[in-house]
């Protein structure tokens, strides 16, 4: 379990540049869970995600990852960030490697894995990620399609098998079939039980991945809760700026004539509503 | 968190020196920095030394600022004062051992370490009056003159002011790359001087790889935009000289013939 307990960050303190990144910030986030972190550009999303594994660490505040303070000296850091595992945004741009295998393979053999183990740690990854075949692990990760890219970039941090899977902006830049791709294995690691953390942008992503929404603006957290509760909520929608997806719109309006109908995440949970109601 | 700041000197202050013109001070900075090799007396540096704390004053900026600008010549500042202090042939003051130190080394190691020191203290003055765009602005004012001679100064002073826009946003890149590594398990700052070296393999790759693809990507925005080498274009800024430009050219002139005529004490 991570647990932030009344974290500030601040930038550049006493000159005029300084701004206060994070003010009083406090969660937790519990096994299995599926958390996404909404707002505006700015808001402070990027410093939350990079307080998780000590990267940053908070002027004031602890974060405690497992009940245990990260940033404590006697703390291997090493431990920390192979159990949350972040995929930053444009992830495949940190590609350096000359195979795909040794590109995944670098994060499990930083944190000591060997031969065998290491070997099953590179092909299991990729398997979640959606490549069946062993042989994508000899090409050039260079040599791939962008949305190939980005699942041997996420396959990478999975390699190391982390408890907490953190994603800054998974989708961004995607065309529509590598989305498609991308929803679909991220959700199948949920079910397999790893936690999400993910940042974005786009709120049909949002309703589709998450079970539990934070909302920062100006470094203040402004809604933690679920879902459904975050797009009904509309004084708060209005104040962060994000458009409600069309999903819920439409489920919004059919409300009226259907109040038993239940929240929908996906155009089909809605056609599969209307379709029991009148052809049981 | 600290971020780090880049050619940080410039103080966004509302100093009188601000207000200068970029090719003012350029010119005048850089002719007092030559004149320093002409200084013959002690009290000529000295008179020189409170002419450059006046600047600094006057530029509002924190002295400590100033010292931090000295960090990356200290080595320099260090090596050549000793090396004048015990290789300087004459008379012998003081020996130890192998060591001796003649009153010709005292001399020419304080002449140095007061040269050394003078110039990084004009030049601060200079960054931290001067905003980067300014500073090229002048440049290419300044170098302009070459023209005649067919050097490409226009070009020249657009490639500074490129390389010098894209020092913060490649710091910000590898800070980002960095992270991203750090994540996968990589610490940059531990293990024997080989794994840092081979450590660092991950984050210079992709950081030039980005750099390349940036710099492609800048060059077809840049000709999208109607950019030809070569051809002139107009100036958003036009620089001119003032009042106060002239009143700070008469002060250096009268500085540096006073620090000439100034007799030794």
């Amino acid at each position: 379990m991570l647990e932030l307990k009344n974290v500030f960050v601040t930038y550049d303190p006493n000159t005029i540049f300084t701004s206060d990144a994070l003010v009083d910030i406090s969660l937790k986030i519990k096994k299995n869970e599926s958390v996404g972190i909404v707002g505006r550009i700015g808001s402070g999303k990027s410093t939350l995600i990079q307080l998780f594994n000590g990267l940053i660490k908070p002027d004031k505040g602890i974060v405690l990852l497992d009940n245990i303070d990260i940033n404590s000296k006697q703390v291997d850091i090493r431990k920390v960030r192979k159990k949350v595992g972040i995929v930053f945004q444009y992830p495949e741009e940190q590609f350096f490697a000359e195979t795909v295998f040794d590109e995944v393979a670098f994060g499990p053999k930083n944190m000591g894995m060997r031969e065998i183990v290491l070997k099953n740690a590179v092909f299991s990854a990729l398997k979640e990620m959606g490549f069946s075949s062993e042989k994508i692990a000899k090409h050039s990760p260079f040599s791939l399609s962008g949305g190939e890219k980005r699942r041997v970039a996420i396959a990478s941090i999975i390699a190391m098998n982390p408890d907490i899977l953190v994603l800054d902006e998974p989708m961004a830049g995607m065309d529509f079939d590598g989305k498609e791709k991308l929803i679909k294995y991220i959700k199948n690691e949920i079910k397999n039980g790893r936690t999400i953390v993910f940042v974005t942008h786009n709120m049909e992503e949002l309703l589709e991945i998450a079970d539990r929404v934070i909302a920062l603006d100006e470094g203040r957290k402004v809604f933690d809760g679920r879902v459904r509760d975050f797009f009904s909520d509309k004084e708060l929608i209005e104040k962060i700026g994000i458009d409600i997806p069309s999903v819920v719109k439409i489920r919004n309006k059919l409300e009226k004539c259907y109040p038993d109908i239940p929240f929908c995440r996906t155009p089909l949970e809605i056609s599969s509503y209307l379709k029991k109601r009148y052809r049981p | 968190m600290k971020k780090r700041s880049f050619f940080g000197q410039y103080n966004f202050s509302d100093s009188l020196l601000c207000k200068l013109d970029p090719r003012v001070k350029i010119v005048l900075v850089f002719s007092i920095v030559v004149f320093l090799f002409f200084v013959k007396t002690i009290s000529g540096y000295m008179l020189l030394l409170l002419f450059s704390i006046f600047l600094i004053l006057l530029a509002k900026s924190k002295i400590s600022d100033v010292f931090r600008s000295l960090a990356p010549i200290l080595f320099l500042l260090l090596f050549t004062v000793l090396f004048q202090l015990f290789f300087t042939p004459g008379k012998v003051v003081y020996s130890f051992l192998f060591l001796k130190i003649t009153s010709e080394g005292i001399y020419l190691a304080t002449y140095i370490a007061m040269r050394l020191m003078l110039l990084s203290f004009f030049t601060f003055v200079l960054t931290a009056t001067t905003s980067n765009i300014e500073l090229t602005d002048g440049f290419e004012s300044v170098i302009s003159p070459l023209k005649i001679v067919r050097f490409p100064t226009e070009d020249v002073a657009l490639m500074i002011s490129i390389a010098m826009r894209f020092v913060p946003v490649l710091f910000e890149e590898a800070t980002r790359i960095m992270k991203a590594q750090t994540s996968r398990g990589v610490l940059f700052n531990r293990g024997s001087l080989m794994q840092r070296a081979r450590s660092f393999l991950p984050l210079l790759l992709p950081l030039l790889l980005n750099a390349f693809n940036r710099a492609d990507q800048l060059a077809i925005a840049m000709e999208a935009r109607g950019f030809v080498v070569g051809k002139a274009r107009t100036k958003y800024r036009e620089m001119r000289i003032k009042k106060i430009d002239l009143l700070f050219i008469f002060l250096f002139i009268l500085v540096m013939i006073a620090s000439i005529m100034v007799r030794n004490i």
